[in-house]
């Protein structure tokens, strides 16, 4: 009897360690680093398209009030994680510059870090068609690819960490909130904007059908894929809840952790601060 | 090595455990004797939690209350403002962005602020002489010094205290301001000396929050020397509540017609269906 509690245990046990979900397939770890990669190299060229079509543009009023609620002041080191096709950055930048000229020796940055060269290379075309040079807009830009789990910058860098869309991606969302923690100095601020659950049963049920039948029919006849955007929906469904997504922030050593929900929960926005 | 120090400490932890692990061999045992030492340990977690968590608490709002304190001091520059909060926050050590710590922005600061001047009160009014509160008589001097005292706080942030007075007002700042200022009137009739227990005790308070507020709109545009008109009318207010109150005490029966009477003729002079005209 005992050991065979002891051998299911043990099966549970192995599967929670070596390996995790890609979608609502099981996979290595590496794998999912993998898969991940692939997907976004496949979709990077027609990302921003996408993200308009599927959300029908709600997604650039989701960016707009996850800005507001950062308010950043001018003099802000801003590590925009996850952040490839620049959307969080422009739109830092273009709060900061509403804000009006800044205050001498406040001179405000901003990192842009993701994992996926391509995606990077989409926003740096983005950044000089829209004319966001450093003499322009007055804000430091760098370009750094980088993972979430290991980031190549020394502790205590930054003032806010932002992650818009992007955690959900990530192998080990523990290791990717331990190290936001390190790399923000005391006061710092870590948000994360990501796709979240409804707390009623029949939006949630309106919310499944779109995703499960209309996103990957789109990706098709937009971008030419059905699997990306399969996997994408299916990421979604394998997120953490807002409570249990709470909870995990606070285990990383943030307090004052807090989130609000867009549209019905579609979308949260998680706060935690380094006090 | 760690597993090998897990298991001498768990097997210290739950001893009464070894005997069935025994009949298992090999790797398994490793696995149940840890099972066990984190049950043990989510034990110890949960008889700790409730201190821990209140110190927690206890942490967070000395963080949010030391940035505050040096936020006022940007008040008279910057206003009630998230500018003055993230100023604050500079101040005291951490990057302007910490000013999220606050959602409300300014009204978090105003709220802090009336907080912080109510306590001052009290201790302020702990150590003035008791006036015995009688029937019809209102310990008039008590009150007037109290809301003079509290009124007068607001000196240092008058150029920005209308600025202020409207953050309250906003929806979400509602809840807040209200309970600021109940909990106000409320100390002031307390330490005053009054104990009733009847309906007394809501006229008091609501009679009291009015003359207050009104006094506070009074006071912005008051410039005379060393506020005397505000003073003077704060002492007027009181009288008038004075007067309501012996008008209330004389024999409610006797006087119930009457006022019925007058109410229903000031109705129909209002609805202008007065035929008496």
């Amino acid at each position: 009897m005992v050991t065979q509690a002891s051998q299911t245990q043990e099966k549970s046990y192995e599967q929670s360690e070596g390996q995790t979900h890609f979608g609502f397939q099981t996979v290595n770890e590496e794998e999912k680093w993998k898969k991940v990669h692939e997907v976004f190299d496949t979709v990077a060229e027609k990302y921003d398209l996408m993200n308009d079509v599927m959300s029908l543009g709600i997604h650039r009023v989701w960016k707009d009030i996850f800005m507001q609620r950062l308010a950043p002041m001018h003099g802000t080191k801003l590590l925009d994680m996850a952040g490839g096709t620049g959307d969080i950055t422009f739109r830092y930048i273009k709060y900061l510059q509403n804000l009006g000229p800044a205050p001498d020796g406040a001179r405000s940055s901003v990192t842009v870090c993701d994992i996926n060269q391509a995606m990077l290379d989409v926003g740096k075309t983005r950044a000089k068609k829209l004319g966001y040079t450093e003499s322009s807009c007055g804000v430091d830009i760098d370009w750094l690819c980088g993972d979430a789990e290991k980031l190549p910058i020394p502790d205590e860098s930054y003032d806010a960490y932002t992650i818009a869309f992007g955690i959900r991606n990530c192998t080990r969302i523990d290791k990717v909130l331990e190290e936001a923690y390190r790399v923000l100095t005391p006061g710092g601020r870590f948000m994360c904007l990501e796709f979240s659950h409804l707390p009623y049963e029949p939006l949630q049920w309106i919310y499944d059908k779109y995703s499960f039948q209309v996103i990957p029919v789109l990706g098709q006849l937009i971008a030419g894929q059905w699997k990306p955007y399969q996997y994408l929906v299916e990421s979604i469904r394998q997120f953490p809840n807002q409570e249990k997504f709470k909870s995990m922030i606070e285990e990383a050593g943030f307090r004052q952790v807090t989130y609000e929900n867009l549209t019905f929960g579609t979308c949260a926005i998680h706060s935690g601060f380094k006090i | 090595m760690s597993n090998l120090r897990r298991i001498i400490r768990s097997l210290r932890i739950g001893h009464r455990y070894i005997a069935p692990l025994v009949v298992v061999q090999g790797n398994n045992v490793q696995r149940i004797v840890r099972s066990y030492y984190n049950q043990n340990v989510n034990k110890e977690v949960t008889t700790s939690a409730i201190t821990t968590e209140h110190e927690e608490h206890q942490y967070e709002e000395n963080v949010k209350n030391r940035i505050l304190e040096r936020a006022l001091e940007f008040v008279t520059q910057t206003g009630w403002s998230v500018e003055s909060l993230s100023s604050g926050a500079k101040t005291a050590g951490y990057p302007s962005i910490t000013h999220g710590l606050f959602p409300n922005g300014g009204g978090d600061l105003v709220h802090f602020f009336n907080i912080r001047c109510n306590e001052q009160l009290v201790v302020e009014m702990k150590t003035w002489p008791k006036e015995d509160i009688k029937e019809s008589k209102v310990p008039m001097k008590f009150i007037e010094s109290a809301i003079m005292t509290r009124l007068l706080m607001i000196e240092p942030y008058k150029s920005t205290w209308p600025k202020a007075m409207a953050i309250q007002t906003l929806p979400n700042n509602v809840p807040n301001c209200l309970a600021t200022l109940l909990s106000l009137v409320d100390d002031i009739c307390y330490h005053s000396g009054d104990r009733s227990v009847d309906f007394n005790w809501y006229m008091r308070r609501v009679g009291l929050a009015g003359i207050y507020k009104a006094a506070e709109l009074f006071y912005l545009t008051d410039s005379s020397q060393e506020s005397s008109a505000t003073r003077s009318f704060v002492n007027s207010r009181i009288r008038d509540a004075q007067l309501i109150q012996t008008a209330l005490n004389t024999n409610p029966v006797s006087a119930a017609p009457q006022t019925l009477t007058a109410a229903f003729v000031t109705a129909k002079n209002i609805l202008g269906i007065n035929t008496l005209k």
